[in-house]
């Protein structure tokens, strides 16, 4: 079957081509381009082309890497299987860019609800396992109270305006409350975007998903939450609630997310939950713009604007390595639970050493585009701090310190991914004899990693090449000072890199002659240490989970020994990490939801005579309501 | 220039003063103020053992650490003389330099699937964060204060001025750099070099299976880690307009001052208990949020 991927990928190829050709066109011109199928009309500025571009690359890694992890697929799946598969990426495509250049709210939730089918198909792909039947069921449902907002915009929209282009919402707004319509609006996008406390969703969903479409997911279409939020509070005004609003849920959103990612055990869920961080950090970005841009302090707004640009380029360049590269640890190992892996480094050295290079970049730290684009967040929130506005002031001094405790979250949540899942010992004969990937099962990952290193290097040249987009919603050019000390950061990256290779030939030629022995790892005297002296997932996130302990959900099945109990008898203990929104919150919720409906239930008794006799008494009410005249 | 200069030479007398002020409150005759660098030295020149284990990051991290610290450095001014490199917002990149050092680190740690170097590197791992946001508030409250975002230009705006909210302001701001730089460097009251016992070390725990070359770059490494800490330190004391000569006996003054605190910390006191680093380590971030404060009062931001 890997023929008919090969074919999607080809078609995704085609697509990216077409629309990347206009996108650029309009990146270059700044011109607008239109187009109308039927009454609807679908035009792209620079934000959308930048969008279409985003989304196309983002494709075309997960669509390359989709083709070798399919073909390695051993499930036995049927050609209708396949099919579906493919046509729903195909579909995720073009909803996605449909998503990125609608010029209203209904066209928009056409292509919503696309994308949201199409992606709940390519979920389940692995249907044939009950857990991903019922958590693609849980990701439909919730998509669909997300697209019941755009629905109501919608509604209240046309109701007052009689259309829903962007230029209704601006007018609407004026007369209206912000929130009539951002409400709605703001709860649609947001759960897209996996915004506390509407992100439970995406942990289990992209652990479920195969791993080429959990890249694409988290790191493309998740995005396009963003994007509507960008887009509908640039064109509702006064926005000042809004963008603090957005501030502060990006904020919990970040913190909460890298915190539960330092408890997964799960390897995808831990990735998922890294995503669910960064998008509380764009997020976060998106409201300091805002509020930035009512308080009229330039300086701010701009690098904020420019962080939400590179940080999303970042995201989804990190997001397909590492999704793509946890995807070959799993062909190889059957098992995501990072308790189970470790030694990967010897079995399978390729993936590993792009697992380390994904997570030094995911964590922002210099070398990688993570740096560059965290970047311009600290210029606005330092540049925030520093204002005369006190409240402004102290909004910045919380961005700064979320972004830096995130960071510092990050480095433990993705040591302990890396440290604990791919080095050290292997802790199961599945991880000790996993195999290495084939190289076109690597290949991708090497063109998003490098792409990030163009970043890492170049974030001047890349932010001068979206100028064009930061217009669109910065409204002024970039000033020159903005330019120069990303500029600064990029000579200062690639330095780093080359003083690193050069001090390593140093050592390399000093250590040359000198004598190199091997042992085991020093055990204090104790010799016979086996893989599980080593440190677990678990206990690397125990000095964590101490501190943050009730908000990361951690739940421990033991029965501590009595006083009793005079003998010992086997006993076990273990933990399970659940979200604490999903388990509290919405579990109970959906618990009640469907007991009400049970309760309903009541008259589907399965029973045919009881059928007949609702026909007959529904004929018989009928009757006498016509005699008596009310109907 | 005369920034990493200074450092060099603070770096090669700094751990020989910690250990004769050790030495001297302890009673004992004690090594000489030069027998740390005479350690190195011979590691320098000796062959290494390493684990089975262990993978390419193993051998590199040391590297890639002293790399990232020697980089840190040249961030740094020295009084009114600007340092080596200094663009606008550089405060983050010094902290992130340092970020970078300290994962490849924790990755070596963990790649010798050592028990104990599990437990330096989850340590580690956890002060480092938690050290972080303290670190970014006394810069972001300084950037306030002088209306720059680069230690050169921080530091030559910076004047501690006479009235009471400035002086208990720069106080804080000394206790903080101070005890920031104590877990960085992992000495006490967080983490104890003189432990023998692996399961109270913490940055000892993490290093334990390198050798030769490797960790004698880990001991330079961690020597420059002082010392450039020490100069952020006298940086607080040295007015720009002063001549360079007396800035220069300041500056060392500070640093020996400093590593006699920190000697003498470590003969009369323990270590905190594990389970207290985090709350002492989070108490710094208060008190960090109590010199923004007293920089809002001093810019006039919040009147009281």
């Amino acid at each position: 079957m890997r023929f008919a991927f090969s074919a999607v990928c080809f078609a995704c190829i085609v697509i990216a081509t077409v629309t990347s050709v206009s996108a650029l066109t309009v990146l270059q011109t700044g011109q607008l381009w239109t187009a109308s199928i039927g009454s609807v009309t679908y035009a792209a500025d620079s934000l959308s082309a930048f969008m279409v571009l985003f989304i196309n690359v983002g494709v075309l890694l997960a669509a390359l890497y989709g083709v070798s992890y399919l073909a390695a697929d051993t499930s036995q799946r049927s050609a209708t299987e396949y099919l579906l598969h493919g046509v729903a990426f195909i579909g995720l495509h073009l909803s996605m860019i449909g998503v990125a250049i609608s010029t209203d709210l209904f066209s928009l939730f056409f292509s919503w609800e696309a994308m949201s089918v199409a992606s709940f198909l390519l979920v389940l792909l692995d249907a044939r396992q009950t857990r991903v039947r019922y958590t693609a069921l849980r990701y439909l449902i919730q998509m669909h109270i997300g697209a019941l907002g755009l629905l109501i915009a919608n509604a209240m929209l046309f109701s007052s305006m009689g259309n829903s282009s962007f230029a209704s919402l601006h007018q609407f707004s004026q007369t209206h409350p912000v929130w009539t319509i951002m409400l709605p609006l703001g709860i649609a996008f947001s759960m897209k975007a996996g915004i506390f406390p509407l992100h439970s969703w995406l942990p289990d969903t992209h652990a479920a998903a195969p791993s080429h479409v959990s890249g694409l997911m988290s790191g493309v279409m998740i995005k396009l939450g963003v994007y509507g939020l960008i887009r509908t509070s640039l064109t509702v005004w006064p926005t000042m609630e809004v963008g603090a609003v957005l501030l502060i849920l990006g904020m919990i959103t970040a913190l909460f997310g890298i915190g539960n990612a330092i408890v997964q055990r799960d390897m995808k869920r831990l990735l998922a939950y890294s995503s669910v961080e960064n998008m509380g950090l764009i997020v976060m970005s998106v409201g300091m713009a805002l509020v930035a841009r009512v308080a009229n302090i330039p300086a701010v707004e701009v690098a904020a604007w420019i962080a939400v640009l590179l940080h999303s380029v970042h995201h989804m360049l990190m997001k397909a390595v590492l999704f793509q590269a946890a995807g070959n640890i799993l062909h190889a190992t059957h098992t995501r639970d990072i308790n189970l892996l470790g030694g990967l480094v010897h079995s399978m050295p390729g993936t590993v050493n792009i697992l380390i290079l994904g997570s030094l970049g995911i964590t922002a730290l210099p070398a990688l585009s993570g740096f560059a684009s965290e970047f311009p967040m600290y210029i606005s929130g330092i540049n925030a701090m520093m204002t005369s506005d006190l409240r402004t002031s102290m909004l910045g001094v919380f961005s700064v310190v979320t972004l830096c405790l995130a960071g510092g979250m990050a480095i433990v949540a993705f040591t302990k991914a890396v440290g604990i899942g791919a080095l050290g010992t292997a802790r199961s004969s599945a991880a000790k004899h996993a195999h290495e990937a084939p190289v076109s099962a690597r290949f991708p990952q090497w063109i998003a990693l490098a792409l990030s290193l163009l970043i890492a290097t170049m974030p001047g040249l890349l932010t001068r090449m979206l100028s064009g987009v930061v217009y669109t919603t910065y409204g002024h050019a970039i000033p020159a000072d903005v330019l120069s000390t990303l500029d600064m950061v990029g000579i200062g990256q690639a330095a780093l890199i080359g003083i690193i290779g050069v001090v390593w030939l140093l050592r390399i030629l000093a250590t040359k002659s000198k004598p190199l022995a091997t042992g085991p790892t020093w055990g204090c005297g104790f010799t016979e240490g086996d893989a599980r002296v080593q440190y677990t997932a678990t206990t690397y996130a125990d000095s964590t989970a101490a501190i943050a302990g009730p908000l990361l959900g951690i739940h421990t099945s033991y029965r501590p020994i009595a006083t009793a109990d005079m003998f010992p008898h086997t006993r076990t203990y273990s933990t399970e990490e659940k979200d604490v929104v999903a388990h509290r919150l919405l579990e109970p919720i959906g618990r009640s939801v469907e007991a009400f409906l049970r309760s309903l239930a009541v008259i589907q008794t399965g029973n045919m005579r009881a059928y007949i006799m609702y026909a007959f008494v529904f004929i018989i009410a009928i009757a006498v309501l016509t005699f008596t005249g009310v109907l | 220039m005369i920034a990493l200069l200074f450092i060099l030479i603070v770096a090669l007398l700094f751990v020989g003063v910690i250990n004769r002020t050790k030495s001297i409150l302890g009673g004992r005759q004690g090594p000489g103020l030069l027998q740390h660098v005479r350690d190195v030295n011979r590691l320098f020149h000796k062959g290494a053992v390493i684990s089975t284990t262990t993978s390419l990051i193993f051998q590199l991290a040391p590297t890639i650490s002293f790399v990232t610290v020697v980089l840190a450095c040249c961030l740094l001014p020295f009084g009114g003389s600007p340092a080596l490199v200094s663009f606008p917002y550089d405060v983050v990149a010094f902290a992130y330099l340092l970020a970078l050092g300290r994962t490849v680190m924790i990755l070596a740690a963990l790649d010798t699937g050592s028990p104990f170097e599990g437990m330096g590197a989850n340590r580690e791992a956890m002060y480092g964060m938690l050290a972080e946001p303290a670190f970014f508030v006394v810069l972001g409250s300084f950037a306030i204060l002088t209306g720059y975002t680069s230690f050169s230009e921080v530091f030559a705006a910076l004047h501690i001025g006479d009235g009471i909210v400035s002086i208990l302001m720069s106080a804080f701001a000394v206790y903080v750099i101070l005890q920031i730089a104590m877990v960085e460097n992992s000495r006490l009251p967080v983490d104890d070099p003189r432990t023998h016992l692996e399961l109270t070390m913490v940055h000892e725990a993490m290093i334990l299976d390198h050798s030769g070359f490797d960790l004698a770059l880990i001991m330079v490494t961690s020597s420059l880690k002082f010392a450039m800490f020490g100069l952020v330190l006298a940086n607080f004391h040295l007015p720009p307009e002063m001549p360079l000569a007396i800035k220069i006996a300041i500056a060392l003054g500070v640093n020996i001052v400093f590593a006699i605190t920190v000697g003498a910390l470590e003969s009369f006191r323990a270590r905190n208990r594990m389970k207290r680093n985090p709350q002492f380590i989070l108490t710094l971030t208060s008190v960090a949020v109590l010199i923004y404060f007293s920089v809002l009062i001093l810019t006039n931001k919040l009147v009281l």
